[in-house]
């Protein structure tokens, strides 16, 4: 009876908000997330991404992706298509915030353009992942940071949310024994991320 | 109540013959402790001229008495006196028997640590408890840390062994001193408990909050002062032996003597195991085989009834040795590992009155320890590793008392430290000065209102000086309600470990180098430009540290039934403490690696509440439960980007994480039961743990299940069966852990059940 009584408030206000969202202010993410799983980032160039048809794409000198991943060691390159990187209309912007938290698409002008001197999502260890090495468990592993949530205009001017699971082949448990042995641990430099496009 | 009580006993025994003859009569009889043994010496008397003694069988005789009704009235040390109405008319042997009843001194316990003067217990303003000798004899504990570890708000530190937490602070944070003056030697921070042997101890008092006010650094989540004894008989003697599992051995002897104006103790013990080993699989001990022996002696001479002179010594040696692993380029390698460590201290104390209303005393202290590992490896081209590390303090102090009138007074004092340790990671010896004052009023008004105000100032010639105050209150509402409530600081000093310490790992791409080292280190860099991102913003501020500090408030309630039959107190504690130190990367250089230094930058807040009772159900069986809840967290703040308003903002946003490893609720339970007929007393206490998590293995700052690391909630028991033999001798057999209770995963220092057996000699 309980329960019946918090869906229905739960359902009430989802059909509030929605109706918000399509009078209003139509820049709002709706909870409804797709996962891409183990997208092998490049070592030594980038791997495409199309964020609104889900797949990797090979053509990098056009509007058909909107990420580029890239694995370079001690900086892990998510790169958006716009400013001196791309044709589009892309940009970033790191946030420390959880993922079920981030419902509204900021001012334009917040996003960041990728430019010579800064890239529109931090490559550095504390931006959206951390380094275990030594001090944390397991040792020597990349770990999506907590909270993080990457915001990105696609290169045709829409937005999506998106957050890192996974930075090993398969999308391991990475407080398992296995993961802990770096004998028995999967290959790095396999993305598995949630996302969410709006336009 | 008694005195019926007795009459009623008497009567019982006693015969009532018609009186026949007008002659004289001898009267006999036998005297007995109430559990049945014959007491010698007690004193009967029946009138002026016509009293006894009892022999060694508690035999007495009286003769030449005329027949009549008397008062017969039997005396001695350590038993209620004892009145009979009696009549006498005939002959007859060993007429009458008379059971005493025990003596229980309501000895009230008297502290120091508290104030630096002899103080009552249930007077003191601040949260204190006091472990007394006849807590430690019943239990059979053999050294500090067993008999701490059963006292509430006292944990088992998981991260060193033999080393404690208490009010959710490490045990780097709680100064331990052996009669006001502190213990060192301290590995990673922690002391090693087991060092120190009990057999000589009278009591242990432990204060719980800061007390930097009165004893200075280290004192930031409290103070543990072990109170050795005073000899009180003119002669005596005890000794112990104790054996155990896995060849747990433990004795010793120790002598007393007190004679016109001088006394002493002297006292010898030796004991040590084959260690533990909770995981077959897992190479090596969880403890390694130790012996270790330690020597104290006491000396006192009073030249007057206020004059004295005290020599006090300590000697401590352990050897150990065992087997480990270790890794040597990237490859596990077995090594063996053997070595020893040296403790010893001397305390001479003059004690005197120059003027009438103040007292003064004078303490020179002078401790050293020294321990000393040697790592053997099987391949011989391996080069066997010694590590060598020598520490010392040394400290002149002066204190006096001045009574105003009943009740003010004032304590002041003034003493200098010098502190050195020499090891080879230290670069040869450092040597560090420090001086301090201190001054304290005390005030008790016709014994309802106690107060207490202090402050010390510590000058320090590694650090700015330090101003610690404290204040606290004690209000009796009734003869059972008092509430107390004291607010103090504790300071810890920075140590020479983060002052001092190199540790150049290039291979694994990090160095750290202590405070007074850094800069120049961070400047040879700069000047090969080698240095690639300053990670600080202020590099010059790694150039010192400052004291970390705690601020406390403690206040709470004691209800107290007469006689303490019930006792029930209640305390709230809470500390901020601030300017904790961390190593932290604070410089990149050029090939990625990093130099990692020392800052103040961590905050913590401990609090919780404490709950102890007490209650003595029958004469012969005491209860006590002890609950403590702990909330231990470390405050956090992190730049972070997010969306206000449809704008991207950055801003400082503070979190708290929860401190690993300290469980939330914990306490005690201990039973002591003396059982009439046989004479055997029974100790029971149960050591409870609440579940607690060990790892923040994701490292998001939350405990969760199923993906932390959590440590169960358990229980350690420990049983005492003892039972004397005669006026000399005791006997006891005991196990400690009693279930066998270990998890070789968390709680690597918790050894599985133990079995002994103690027998201990009096004279």
């Amino acid at each position: 009876m309980k329960h019946t009584s918090i869906l229905f408030i739960l359902i009430s206000l989802f059909a509030i908000t929605s109706c918000d969202n399509d009078s209003d202010d139509p820049e709002t993410f709706t909870g409804n997330f797709e996962t891409a799983q183990d997208i092998l980032a490049g070592v030594n160039g980038f791997t495409f991404f199309n964020l609104r048809t889900g797949e990797v794409v090979t053509d990098s000198n056009s509007t058909n992706w909107d990420l580029g991943f890239q694995n370079a060691g001690f900086e892990i390159f998510i790169i958006t298509n716009g400013g001196n990187r791309g044709p589009g209309q892309g940009g970033g912007i790191l946030l420390d915030v959880d993922y079920d938290q981030v419902t509204e698409v900021p001012a334009d002008s917040d996003f960041v353009v990728e430019s010579a001197e800064t890239y529109s999502i931090d490559p550095n260890p504390q931006g959206w992942w951390i380094y275990t090495a030594t001090q944390l468990e397991p040792n020597h592993a990349v770990l999506p940071k907590t909270p993080h949530t990457i915001l990105v205009r696609t290169a045709n001017g829409g937005y999506a949310k998106l957050e890192v699971i996974s930075y090993y082949q398969g999308n391991p448990d990475t407080s398992s024994p296995e993961f802990a042995n770096l004998q028995t641990r999967p290959a790095a430099g396999y993305f598995t991320f949630n996302y969410e496009v709006i336009n | 109540m008694f005195s019926l009580k007795s009459f009623l006993l008497g009567s019982i025994f006693f015969l009532f013959i018609p009186q026949l003859f007008a002659q004289e009569f001898t009267v006999t009889g036998t005297i007995y402790s109430e559990d049945g043994h014959v007491l010698e010496e007690a004193y009967v008397y029946l009138s002026e001229h016509k009293w006894a003694v009892t022999d060694e069988t508690g035999f007495f005789q009286i003769s030449s008495v005329p027949p009549g009704r008397y008062t017969i009235t039997v005396s001695r040390l350590g038993y209620q006196k004892q009145n009979l109405d009696i009549i006498i008319s005939s002959n007859e042997d060993d007429l009458l028997q008379i059971y005493l009843e025990e003596l229980i001194y309501n000895n009230k316990a008297v502290v120091v640590t508290a104030s630096r003067t002899a103080q009552e217990l249930e007077d003191v303003p601040a949260p204190i408890d006091v472990i007394s000798e006849s807590e430690i004899q019943k239990s059979g504990a053999s050294t500090l840390k067993d008999i701490l570890l059963e006292q509430t708000g006292i944990a088992l530190s998981p991260n060193e062994d033999n080393s404690i937490q208490m009010q959710g602070f490490e045990s780097d944070y709680t100064l331990i001193m052996i009669d006001g003056q502190p213990l060192i030697g301290r590995t990673r921070g922690a002391l090693d408990l087991s060092r120190i042997n009990v057999s000589n101890v009278h009591q242990v008092e432990v204060v719980k909050g800061p007390s930097s006010a009165l004893w200075g650094s280290d004192a930031l989540a409290g103070v543990i002062n072990i109170i050795t004894r005073d000899a009180t008989d003119p002669f005596s003697i005890n000794a112990y032996s104790e054996y155990g599992s896995r060849n747990r051995y433990d004795l010793g002897v120790s002598t007393s003597f007190m004679k016109n104006k001088s006394s002493g103790t002297f006292g010898f013990a030796s004991n040590g195991s084959d260690g533990f080993d909770l995981s077959e699989e897992e190479f090596g001990k969880n403890q390694n085989p130790f012996d270790a022996v330690s020597l104290n002696a006491k000396l006192k001479y009073e030249f007057s009834s206020y004059t004295s002179l005290t020599v006090s010594g300590r000697y401590f040696r352990n050897q150990f040795n065992g087997e480990a692993i270790t890794t040597v380029a990237d490859e596990i390698i077995s090594i063996e590992e053997s070595g020893w460590q040296d403790d010893s201290n001397l305390q001479v104390r003059f004690e005197t009155s120059p003027i009438s209303r103040l007292s003064s005393s004078v303490v020179a202290y002078s401790t050293r320890y020294e321990d000393l590992s040697d790592t053997f490896f099987e391949d011989p081209e391996e080069e066997d590793i010694r590590t060598n590390n020598r520490q010392g303090l040394d400290r002149l102090e002066l204190q006096n008392d001045y009574s105003w009138n009943n009740k003010h007074l004032t304590t002041f004092g003034a003493g200098a430290t010098q502190e050195f340790v020499r090891a080879e990671r230290f670069q040869g010896e450092r040597t560090q000065t420090g001086s301090f004052l201190f001054v304290q009023h005390q005030y008790n008004s016709n014994e309802k209102l106690y107060l207490i105000a202090g402050a010390r100032l510590d000058n320090h010639s590694a650090y700015e000086s330090y101003l610690s105050p404290k204040l606290a209150a004690r209000y009796r509402i009734n003869d059972y309600f008092t509430v107390r409530a004291s607010f103090g600081q504790g300071f810890k000093a920075p140590d020479f470990r983060t002052l001092y310490l190199d540790f150049d790992n290039a291979g694994s791409g990090y160095r750290i180098y202590g405070t007074k080292n850094i800069l120049s280190e961070i400047e040879r860099f700069n000047q090969q430009s080698l240095v690639a991102v300053e990670l600080v913003n202020d590099i010059s501020a790694l150039g010192s540290l400052e004291p970390e500090y705690s601020t406390s408030y403690n206040i709470g309630t004691t209800f107290l039934l007469p006689d303490e039959v019930f006792r029930f107190s209640v305390n709230a504690f809470r500390n901020n403490a601030k300017n904790l130190i961390d190593a932290r990367e604070v410089v990149e250089l050029v090939d990625g690696s990093t130099i990692f230094g020392y800052l103040n930058i961590n905050e913590a807040r401990t609090q919780g509440i404490e709950v102890e009772s007490t209650m003595t159900l029958f004469k012969q069986l005491t209860a006590s439960i002890g609950y403590q809840f702990l909330d231990a967290v470390e405050l956090a703040s992190e730049e972070r980007t997010l969306i206000r308003n449809s704008r991207v903002v950055t801003e400082d946003v503070e979190f708290e994480v929860p401190l690993p490893k300290r469980p939330r609720h914990s306490g005690n339970i201990k039973l002591f039961y003396r059982e009439p007929v046989f004479d055997t007393e029974f100790s029971l206490r149960g050591i409870i743990r609440g579940e607690y998590f060990f790892n923040d293995t994701n490292a998001d700052g939350n405990a969760e299940k199923n993906v932390d690391e959590f440590v169960e909630a358990h229980t350690i028991w420990n049983l005492t069966i003892g039972k004397r033999f005669g006026t000399n001798f005791r006997v006891q057999i005991g196990s400690e852990n009693l279930f066998n209770y270990t998890d070789s995963e968390f709680l690597r220092f918790q050894p599985g059940r133990t079995i002994f057996t103690r027998i201990n000699f009096d004279l």
